[in-house]
This record gives C-alpha cells, structure tokens and sequence, in this order.
C-alpha cells in the first residue's frame, strides 16, 4: 500500500508540488493526470525518494526513504537511463544482486520474452534505441517482484506491441496486489484499467474520483479534466 | 545565402545582447579582451626590458611548427571521418531541409568553425609577448606569428572543404584520404622525431630537429611555417616559393570545391546528433560512458557481471563497464598522459647540467607535482559520477554510506595504480630512490582520494541541477581549501631544510600532504555519507 501525506516539494523560487495527499490500496491503480509541468513527474519523484520533500509517504508501512520500502518498490522514470556499458541481461543481472534477489533468472526471460527483447539479450544500452531502453527500465522494475510500481509517462516511445503487453502487466500486477501509480497525460492510453484518478493542475490535486463514482454519476472524465487544466 | 547570413548575423547579435543577461559571462569575455590587449601592449614594449639572456629561435621555430600541428591536424582527421561539430542540431533540423545548396551550407559551418577558432587564438594573443621576450624577436614578428596562425587556420577550413568535396561520404575515398594525410603529415614528424632522438635530447636538440628543411617542405603545415620564418629572418626566396605554393593551394582548393558535387549531410547528421546530446549532457553536469567513447564500437566478449551483492555490484559493474572501455582494467589515458608527462620530466631534467641530487629531487618533485595536478582533470569523469545520472543508484536497497564507498571505489583504486605503476617505472628509469618512489606514490595516491572526495563534496552541494561552470570552480575551491594544510605543512619542512642544508631530505616533506590528504578525505567521505540517499542530497 502506498500512503501520501501532505507533500509538498519546494524548489528555491517554486513550489512544485503542494500539500497532496492520496492513498492507494493494494491492488489499485491510481492515475495522477495532469497537463504538462502540473508536477506529476515530481511528486513520483518525491515518492520513490529520489527527491527531498516536506510531508509524510509510506509503502507498505515503511518511510519511503528506508531500506525496506526501496526493496518493495519499482520505478520506471519517464526518461530511461540505461547504463551504456551493460547488456541488457547484465542490467537485470545488475538489478537481481544489488537487490539480492534468488532465483531470478526465469522471471527475467519472461520479461524479455514479453518486451520482445529476448533476441537483443547480449545489446549494450548505447546501443538501443529509446523505445528499447524504455522497455528494458519497465522490467528492470518489475524484476524485482515490487509491492508499489510507479510509472513516469510508461507508454510514451514503446511500440504498440509493447503498449499492449504493458497494459496487460499491469493488470496483473493489480490483480496480484500490487499498488499503482501511473502518471499520464493522456487520459485515453490508460483508460481500461484506472481505479482512482487524481487530476492535478499547478502542483495541486485538484480532484479525486474512483472508477465507481464515476460511473455511478455518469460524469464524463474528459470534460471534467479539460474544465480543470483548460478553465472551461 | 540571404537566410543564413540573416541567421548568422542575428545569432551574433542575440549572443552579444545575451551578455547583459548573464554577468559572469560578460566580465570573463571582458578579462579575456583586456588580457589581449595587455598581452600585445606587452609584446610592443618587451624589447624594452630585455636582458641579455635570449633562447635560440629556431627553438621558436620549432615550436610554432608543433603548435600548427596540434591545432590542425585534429580538424583535418575529423574533416575525414566527417567527424566536425560544425554544425548544431538545429542546423540539422532547420537548414538541412532548406531549399539551400549543401555547399553554402558548408561553407556557413566551416566559416563559423574559422571565426570560433580565430577568436580562440587571438585570446591567446597575450603569449606574444613571452615570444618577444624569451628570443627577441621584434613586435612585428609576434604579429607575424599570429597572423601565420590565423592564416593556417583558414588554410585548415579550406583543407576541411576539400576532404568534404572529394570524400562525399564514400568510404574508399574516405581511406584514401586517410591515407595521403597519414602519409604527408606523420612521415615527417616520424623522421624528425627520429634524428631528435639520435641527436641527443635537449632544447637546442629541439629547435634545430624541428628546423630541418625538409620539414618546410610537407603542403600547407611546412608551406605556411616557411612563410612565417621566412618573414622572420628576412628570406626573400622563401617568402615567394611559400607564398606562391600556398596561393596555388588556395585557388586549387576553391576550384575543386566549385566543380564537385557534394553529399555530406548523411555523414554529419549521427554526429551531430550524438554531439548535441553529449553536450547537452556536459553542461549539464552529466558525464556518461559515450561522453568518453564517442561512436567507437565496443566489443561484448564476456557476458555478465558474476559477482557482488547488494552494495558492492555496483563496485563489480563498475569492472565490468572498465572491461569494456579498456582492455586492460584501470589503465586509461589518464596511465598514459602520466607516463609520457614524467619521460619529460625525466628527460628534460636529465639533460639539464645540475648534479645528481638535485636532478632526483627536481625530477620526483616535478612527477608529484605535473601529475597530481594532471590527476585533478581526470577525476571530474569518475565512475560513481555517471551514476549520479540514472535512478538505480538512489534506489537500491542498501545503506548509502556503503553505496558511496561502493561506488566510488573504482575511482580510490584508480589512483593508487596510475601511482604505482608510473612511479615504480620512473624510478627504475632515471634511478629514484625506493624511498622517493613510495613517498611518490603515497603523495599521488592521496589526492586521488582527496579529488574523489571533493567532488562528492560538489556533488553534496550543488546536486545536479548545477551548471557546469559553477560545479567545476566549487570544486577547484575545495580542492584547494582541502590540501592546504597539507602543503603548507610541506612547506615549511622543506624550508627548514634547505635552511639547515638537508635539502636532500626534502622528499619526506610528502609524508604529511599525504598523510593530512587521506585523513581530510576520510572526514569528506564521512560528512557526505548520505550523498546516494536522493538525488538533491
């Protein structure tokens, strides 16, 4: 489970984010929606510690920030970084020891099997285009078998054949308890799946809906999206 | 044409206009014009103050032929391989598919190259005036020098025209060039640097190899120093042959260039996309692998990391990685750089006519110094800094303290090698004394640790969102505030003992820089332990 206290993130003269909070459960995915520079991408950021930040986020009941919540969590960040100098299988090799992980190795064929990667197992990460990298940072994230996953604008780059296999992992990462949150701003690309929707807009969330409320009232989200970030 | 002097004409103007927006940059454009004036008012009133103590000038000669070399031949390998940054993505992107030839578009990237590249020189203008000074030449040679410069430089713009029109992007051709270039350029310096070697090594050895005639004789590098120096010494004939040759060389060019037909923007384009993303990068703080290895093509023979848990795979990746750089783990440029700084060292001190003590205190003294100093540019471009860049580093589940150690171990280890193996070779080979090599290695070894520190220091500071500039002048403050305990403590050992006459002692006076070096960088590594728990730590 994934529980977002009050977080704000300041830098010197802005004010990226601003006291938000939001919980999301196991086996829930949770969608942060938001124009471009509403502080999606921070506020993940801040929740897989790599930012510093004023509030309160746990994973599974652990501080973000602690040993233990980083081993429950995954992160794929909207720009890949691969390492140039590792092949692909290293990376996952890299990625199984630093998390001491056993037994790994079928799990990361499936991976690669499902990414289409399998033939380019021995390719150097300077050698891969973007929609590659991409897909080799989802499974590098999922790999270690995460109770959180955190998706950074996951769908843009990859190939429609990866963007169908991605949707389908992670329906079955919800289905297997996992806790999601996929940041986006094409309402469209996760449409068949959201749980819980949170629009953002100026670093705020400036509304919550679940699927079930939506659907018990019939309003349509795109509009309330576009009245939000557009003022209409 | 109309549209890229507009484009070029408004970029400069934009750029000057840029200036009132950003200070710093304004006053060091400012120091730098002030400094060339200074430097060519210098040069006009040297003679003035000139002592009786004047070099030979064929060592002027000989080196203005190696500083044409040095600035040409790195544009013209890269003209070949179609390899110059001429051009900007947005060229690329903009120009490109005008409806402009690919010859003024050429000719617009060759001739913002030129004036970079002029520009470039005259900021060195202030170099003029030692010329002067140290060979007594008169005001108006240094100009001549300079001006032989510039003109080389536009020479150099020509041959990279050249190589374009007739290489066009085909590979045949391409080796061809590669060939004749190899041919007229490096057969020359083979030779010279031969006899410079059988003649015996010395200064004056220098000066008179590097005024053979022969070497007057390679196209445009041999063409334009004969012109210059016949200028110089007054030498009609060779003002006329030289000038003729080069005019000739110059109408040939533009001809050639007239009537063929190019296609290079295949060629350039992978380049300039690589360039502006490694630039990009750089000013960025970034450093990453391709910063360093460019397009070389890296060679995957063994697969896999196979050892390390937890913390230390990053340590084990970092091996892995270095496999790949290099053949041979830990040995880089950098190894190099030091071995061939202290053979100059060593030769240089070895035919100077001072007796054996000092020679071994100045050569081991001078290798602490050159290389340690040297060692501070390669350290920005450590390991654990690249990791800086990617996510997996703060995301790992371990303790971040070990994180750093792990991380940057590959850049401890690194030092204490060059150290060894460069210390323990210059002591076999200009007889140093063991006690000289260890203090050596132990002084060099420590301001690695000293480097790594302080640039974690930086990194704890500024983060990543730093610019570049900025990062590098913080990080030369802290150096310099981190060993200067160390050195003064150095100093005021080696003053005591050249006042109490045991100046053959003065190697010991490594053991406290050395000492106070690794203690400081331990309490740096302590005080930032917890640099890899996010990314603005």
């Amino acid at each position: 489970m994934l529980s977002v206290s009050h977080l704000t993130k300041k830098y010197k003269k802005s004010v990226a984010n601003e006291d938000i909070t939001f919980m999301v459960e196991p086996g829930e995915i949770a969608v942060l929606a938001g124009p471009n520079g509403a502080g999606k991408s921070t506020a993940i950021k801040c929740i897989a510690g790599l930012l510093r930040f004023d509030g309160e986020i746990s994973i599974c009941g652990y501080q973000n920030k602690d040993i233990e919540a980083k081993r429950l969590l995954g992160y794929i960040p909207e720009i890949p970084a691969p390492f140039e100098l590792l092949t692909i299988w290293e990376h996952f090799e890299f990625i199984a020891r630093a998390y001491r992980l056993e037994n790994w190795e079928d799990k990361a064929v499936e991976l690669l099997d499902r990414m289409e990667l399998r033939n380019l197992r021995n390719k150097l990460g300077k050698e891969l285009s973007k929609g590659m990298q991409q897909k080799v940072s989802i499974c590098c994230a999922l790999l270690i078998n995460p109770k959180v996953v955190l998706f950074d604008e996951p769908f843009v780059g990859l190939d429609p054949h990866a963007i169908k296999e991605l949707k389908e992992m992670i329906v079955e990462l919800r289905n297997n308890g996992t806790a999601i949150v996929i940041s986006t701003h094409m309402l469209d690309s996760v449409s068949e799946f959201w749980d819980k929707v949170l629009i953002m807009m100026y670093g705020k969330i400036q509304a919550e809906r679940t699927r079930n409320s939506v659907e018990e009232s019939g309003e349509d989200l795109e509009k309330l999206f576009f009245s939000i970030t557009e003022g209409r | 044409m109309k549209s890229i002097l507009y484009m070029f004409t408004r970029t400069i103007k934009n750029s000057i206009v840029d200036l009132y927006y950003h200070p710093l940059r304004l006053t060091m454009y400012i120091f730098i014009i002030l400094c060339v004036i200074g430097g060519a008012f210098s040069a006009l009133s040297a003679t003035k103050y000139m002592t009786n103590e004047v070099l030979d000038i064929h060592i002027l000669k000989g080196a203005y032929t190696i500083l044409i070399y040095i600035i040409s031949i790195p544009v013209i390998l890269k003209s070949v391989e179609s390899e110059n940054n001429f051009f900007k993505m947005s060229d690329v992107v903009n120009i490109f598919v005008a409806p402009i030839s690919e010859k003024k578009i050429l000719i617009y990237g060759v001739g913002r190259q030129l004036l970079t590249m002029v520009l470039f020189v005259i900021s060195f203008l202030s170099y003029g005036s030692i010329a002067v000074k140290l060979f007594n030449i008169s005001a108006f040679n240094a100009l001549v020098l300079v001006l032989g410069i510039i003109l080389m430089i536009i020479l150099v713009q020509l041959v990279t025209m050249m190589i374009y029109s007739v290489c066009s992007g085909n590979l045949k051709r391409i080796n061809i060039a590669k060939y004749i270039i190899y041919f007229i350029v490096f057969i020359p310096l083979a030779l010279a640097t031969v006899y410079f070697f059988n003649r015996g090594v010395s200064i004056d050895g220098f000066g008179e190899t590097f005024s053979l005639p022969f070497l007057n004789y390679v196209p445009i590098f041999g063409w334009l120093n004969g012109l210059v120096f016949g200028i110089i010494f007054k030498n009609n004939i060779e003002i006329i042959i030289y000038s003729i040759l080069i005019i000739l060389f110059i109408i040939c060019t533009i001809t050639l260039f007239k009537i063929s037909k190019i296609d290079y923007f295949e060629d350039v384009l992978q380049r300039t996309q690589s360039f502006y993303e490694t630039m990009n990068d750089y000013k960025s703080g970034k450093i990453t692998d391709s910063m360093m290895l460019g397009n070389k093509k890296i060679k995957v023979n063994k697969i896999g990391i196979g050892r390390g848990k937890g913390a230390n795979t990053v340590f084990f990746k970092h091996i892995t990685e270095a496999s790949r750089r290099s053949r041979v783990i830990f040995l880089n440029i950098n190894t190099v750089v030091l071995l061939i700084t202290f053979a100059l060292i060593g030769f240089g001190i070895k035919a100077t006519d001072v007796n054996y003590d000092w020679k071994r205190l100045l050569t081991i003294f001078l290798m602490i110094v050159i290389g340690s100093y040297i060692q501070f540019f390669f350290s920005t471009i450590d390991d654990w800094i690249k990791e800086l860049n990617k996510p997996y580093i703060y995301l790992i589940p371990e303790n971040p303290f070990k994180k750093l150690i792990m991380a940057s171990m590959t850049s401890l280890i690194k030092p204490f090698i060059d150290g060894v193996i460069s210390f323990t070779l210059a002591g076999i080979v200009f007889g140093l004394s063991i006690t000289d090599i260890i203090i050596g290695m132990a002084v060099y070894t420590s301001f690695g640790f000293v480097y790594n520190s302080a640039n974690i220091l930086t990194q704890r500071v500024i983060g990543l969102t730093g610019s570049r500039g900025i990062m590098v002048t913080l990080y030369m403050a802290i150096v310099t505030i981190m060993i200067l305990p160390g050195v003064i403590i150095a100093v005021m050992m080696l003053v005591n003992m050249f006042v109490s006459g045991k100046f053959y002692l003065s190697i010991y006076a490594g053991i406290p820089v050395s000492i106070w070096n690794t203690v400081v960088s331990i309490i740096m590594y302590a005080l930032c332990r917890n640099v890899l728990n996010n990314i603005e730590s």
